[in-house]
């Protein structure tokens, strides 16, 4: 879908839905289960940020990675997720998947 | 195999590692999960230039780790040579000073306390007390 010069695919178009139903949710504080609103919010900033730098040929590692880091924010703390998320990419880049 | 699923494998792989990456080393690496560098990891960088002095001191003393640490002391105290006609003068049992304390001799035996002091302007230095008892 294209808005103005830029294309948007569909995970994108998804992605930013998410982080502005994140964004309503922490506006009207409504209740999102289990989960931080506020991290999964930094971790949908950082997704799109990555998934901008990213070729579309990926998509299905990143797809991988991105429910991956999602769950584990259940988990582990913010710090450890973000970190997780980067290392992720550079034992991609070394194994050769992206 | 199949490309596709090979690529499958290697991201899973990739994504178990650095798993494992980050549950190993952040607790080290970094302090209370916070991005602040933990300490006690930038006290073991610092420390990488002796590790040679610290193996040398092992293979010397082997059943002697107190004697390994002075080895190690004593390699990192700076040494330089005095012209010959610089006078010595004792300041503590065993150690010597120069006139214009530039130069200090220990003698061989003399036991001397490491201290680290923080000084007023921030910096922070290792002083060496001769034990005098």
């Amino acid at each position: 879908m294209y808005f103005g010069p830029f294309f948007f695919d569909t995970k994108e178009i998804f992605l930013i839905l998410a982080s502005l139903l994140l964004g309503l949710a922490i506006m009207f504080n409504w209740p999102i289960w289990w989960f931080d609103k506020q991290v999964l919010l930094t971790i949908v900033v950082l997704m799109l940020i990555t998934k901008g730098l990213l070729p579309a040929i990926h998509n299905e590692a990143f797809f991988i990675l991105a429910i991956v880091t999602i769950f584990l924010t259940l988990y582990i703390p913010i710090f450890q997720v973000v970190l997780f998320f980067f290392i992720s990419f550079l034992f991609f880049r070394l194994l050769r998947v992206i | 195999m199949n490309n596709k699923i090979k690529t499958r494998i290697k991201a899973v792989l990739a994504i178990v590692l650095s798993f494992v990456a980050v549950s190993s080393v952040t607790p080290t690496l970094f302090l209370a999960n916070t991005p602040q560098v933990n300490p006690g990891f930038i006290a073991i960088v610092q420390d990488i230039p002796a590790y040679p002095q610290r193996l040398a001191a092992i293979l010397r003393n082997p059943m002697s780790p107190e004697k390994q640490d002075g080895d190690v002391l004593y390699g990192q105290i700076p040494k330089a040579d005095p012209t010959d006609d610089t006078e010595f003068f004792p300041i503590a049992k065993g150690v010597e000073a120069s006139e214009d304390r530039s130069y200090v001799k220990i003698e061989e035996g003399t036991k001397i306390e490491v201290q680290t002091v923080t000084l007023e302007d921030g910096r922070t230095v290792r002083v060496l007390i001769p034990l005098t008892e």
